[in-house]
């Protein structure tokens, strides 16, 4: 599926545009009322006591619950939290939308279900300041345990996954922890150029900053598999391996 | 902006399982004939077809609305069939209420009808209630995976958010989605004083899953505490010997009274001189109670469950409970905040402005819009490619001095189920099903391109974009 027009950044409309900060943390949540609230606590809690100036973007895809009513209450919190809507369905979609709508200084996403700890975020801001362009969390990097595994199936489809994946990105470890932080010019740049809406979206966004000869540093994490994921092998996939093949083509 | 009036003269067949005559007629049956009759009263030719119940005639005409029954309670779903079947030419527009056993009207429609089904809640998990293998599980699958089928493509009016929710998670349909609410009694003048002493209502069905018992059980422990309360209990239905005997047993037959089956006159008194309503239901598609409750400037208090959620706003018009947090202490937290005179009015003046952000009329014309937009999308014979979103954003932008030029522009390019209200020269829109980006292209259409977008909360989508939250 390719995402339509008007998704670069230079047709997003000036009002959709939220003001400049140093660092703006994307979080794509698609019917997430339970488990976002106790993500966005932490995450603010965090950013407070951090110098940088800082954001919060929850990009709504498409949720029926009372997911925007969670992201209300974070209001008057002292780190400022928007929400906004994507009405294309996937989670690349989301977090594009979330990206290209950005003016921040660097820009990233996190999953809804805070499975990384965000203190990573501080080595993470560390590699951005030193000039790194992409700065990405990896479960397979040296130093990474996992905190609690993962079930069978899903380790398996995500070992074909990967196989697949390296081919693409050989130096990378692991492309698909949603923990990913960017300079902001760079991947709005970039992001403009994608159009993979599904979960295989990292690969591609990887796959273009790897093209423009910048280079991806990769954190280790340590990293939690938290219950409820949006995921499923059965619906996302066969479209995942396929997204991926489309990447292998477009090059 | 008015879409009754454009659907005069339009042929519209309603089908409900029941009509509002019918002895166990309940908040959807009047959903239905309030509608029915308000698009009747505009000039369409409403016909409502039910099943027939004892002693009511095959046809009569009811407000305008002209009803034929036929069938009984499993049978009316053929009877319907066949009256499709032979009428395929007479209607424009067919609206299916939904049941649980859907009548499958797709299935005997012509291709120039317009159809619209109306679903107030999921009755996924009561057909183990009600039933046994194997009628559960076709009940089930009728009401889903069956479902899902014949009424691919077809617009759905969902009563509440929650109703909404239910259809995406556990029917798992992918149609577009109208929210068209219940609407209200209108503010009337205060029907009787407020009572002196702390006093609770419920007005409800008797029926299991309305779990009356949880507070008549309940009401020994906050007698203890409020040594003066009252418990009006006001309804009818199978549980009401059993409850009326758990009141003797626990000693409480002087604090709580059984009204029966109440008028409207009398219901209203009831809510008036409450304290506060309480609706310990399990689950409900809307919570008609509350709204009824707040228009008299009553709060309520109920478990945070699917549309009664909807209904109330923790702590401004009543209430929610944590399913599982106990009812007492909820009940008497509640009391206590409502003992002081002050506080009682401030919140009833909260009640009541919520309330009266739902109408029978807005609630009509709602429908109207949805089955006018279906109407000429069935005769351009398109199909929106577009996958359906429940999203919403409200726009609000301002045309100093060319308002009454925006307001034609508005008119005439906005779709008809998007809503506008204009004070002065601001504008306040609801464009429904698209997020921030595409509602800004509509509005660079309109020639709008300094705007404040957001996207709509429930609340947003349930009352007229004029009025205020809770």
């Amino acid at each position: 599926m390719l995402s339509t027009r008007g998704e670069a950044p230079g047709n997003i409309p000036r009002m959709l545009r939220r003001p400049p900060v140093d660092l703006e943390i994307v979080v794509p949540a698609f019917n997430e009322e339970s488990r976002l609230p106790g993500t966005l606590t932490e995450v603010v809690g965090y950013l407070e006591s951090r110098p940088w100036s800082s954001a919060i973007v929850v990009v709504d895809n498409d949720s029926v619950d009372g997911t925007l009513e969670a992201v209300g209450r974070f209001a008057h919190s002292p780190v400022k939290t928007y929400a906004i809507g994507c009405s294309e369905h996937g989670k690349g979609a989301a977090v594009r939308r979330g990206v290209v709508t950005s003016t921040a200084r660097y820009t990233g996403f996190i999953d809804a279900d805070n499975a990384t700890p965000i203190a990573s975020l501080d080595q993470v801001m560390a590699l951005l300041r030193q000039g790194y362009p992409a700065v990405i969390a990896s479960r397979r990097a040296v130093g990474a345990r996992y905190e609690v595994e993962q079930s069978l199936v899903r380790r398996g489809g995500g070992w074909m996954f990967r196989a697949a994946a390296h081919l693409l990105l050989p130096d990378i470890a692991d492309t698909q922890c949603g923990f990913k932080f960017f300079d902001g010019p760079l991947v709005r740049a970039v992001a403009g150029n994608c159009h993979i809406k599904g979960f295989a979206f990292d690969v591609e966004l990887l796959a273009q900053i790897d093209r423009a000869g910048r280079r991806i540093a990769e954190v280790p994490v340590v990293w939690t598999d938290v219950p409820g994921s949006t995921f499923s092998a059965r619906r996302h996939g066969l479209r995942s391996m396929s997204d991926l093949v489309r990447i292998s083509l477009s090059r | 902006m008015n879409a009754l009036p454009q659907l005069a003269r339009a042929d519209v067949l309603f089908l409900n399982w029941r009509d509002p005559a019918h002895p166990q007629a309940g908040g959807a049956e009047t959903y239905c004939f309030e509608i029915a009759r308000r698009l009747a009263a505009a000039g369409v030719r409403v016909t409502l077809f039910t099943a027939r119940h004892a002693g009511a005639a095959a046809q009569e005409d009811v407000c305008g609305v002209r009803i034929l029954r036929s069938g009984d309670t499993y049978t009316v779903y053929a009877a319907a069939a066949l009256h499709l079947l032979t009428h395929r030419h007479s209607y424009d527009a067919v609206v299916d209420f939904q049941n649980g056993i859907p009548f499958f009207s797709p299935l005997f429609t012509s291709r120039w009808t317009a159809g619209v089904c109306v679903i107030h809640h999921i009755h996924q998990k009561q057909f183990d209630v009600r039933f046994r293998f194997p009628l559960n599980s076709i009940g089930r699958l009728l009401e889903k995976q069956a479902s899902r089928m014949v009424y691919r493509g077809w617009p759905i009016v969902a009563v509440s958010p929650s109703t909404r929710e239910g259809m995406r998670r556990d029917l798992c349909f992918r149609n577009p989605v109208h929210i068209v609410p219940n609407g209200g009694p209108g503010l009337r003048p205060q029907a009787a004083p407020r009572s002196d002493v702390p006093s609770l209502v419920v007005v409800s069905r008797l029926v299991p899953q309305k779990r009356v018992d949880w507070l008549v059980r309940s009401v020994p422990r906050i007698a203890a505490q409020l040594p003066e309360l009252r418990v009006d209990i006001a309804g009818d239905g199978p549980e009401l010997p059993r409850l009326r005997e758990l009141a003797t047993e626990l000693g409480v037959e002087g604090r709580v009274t059984f009204h029966g089956h109440v008028d409207e006159g009398r219901k209203r008194e009831l809510l008036a001189q409450a304290w506060l309503a309480v609706v310990p239901s399990a689950a409900e598609g809307w919570g008609l109670t509350v709204i009824e409750a707040n228009a008299v400037g009553t709060p309520a208090l109920a478990y945070d469950v699917p549309g009664l959620r909807d209904a109330i706003h923790n702590g401004r018009n009543g209430w929610l409970l944590a399913p599982g947090e106990d009812l007492v202490s909820g009940v008497v937290t509640a009391l206590d905040l409502l003992g002081e005179r002050g506080a009682r009015g401030r919140v009833a003046e909260r009640c009541r402005s919520w309330a009266a952000g739902f109408s029978w009329d807005d609630s009509a014309e709602r429908l109207a819009q949805v089955v006018l937009e279906e109407c000429h999308r069935t005769h351009r014979h398109r199909h929106s490619r577009r996958g359906p979103s429940d999203l919403a954003v409200i726009a609000q932008f301002q045309v100093p001095g060319g308002a009454v030029a925006a307001e034609h522009a508005v008119t005439g390019s906005l779709r008809r189920s998007d809503r506008w209200v204009r004070r002065d020269d601001t504008f306040r829109l609801l464009l429904r099903g698209c997020d921030e980006v595409r509602a800004s292209l509509a509005l660079r259409r309109l020639g709008v391109t300094e705007a404040t977008l957001a996207l709509a909360s429930h609340v947003d989508q349930l009352v007229p974009p004029g009025s205020a939250a809770p």
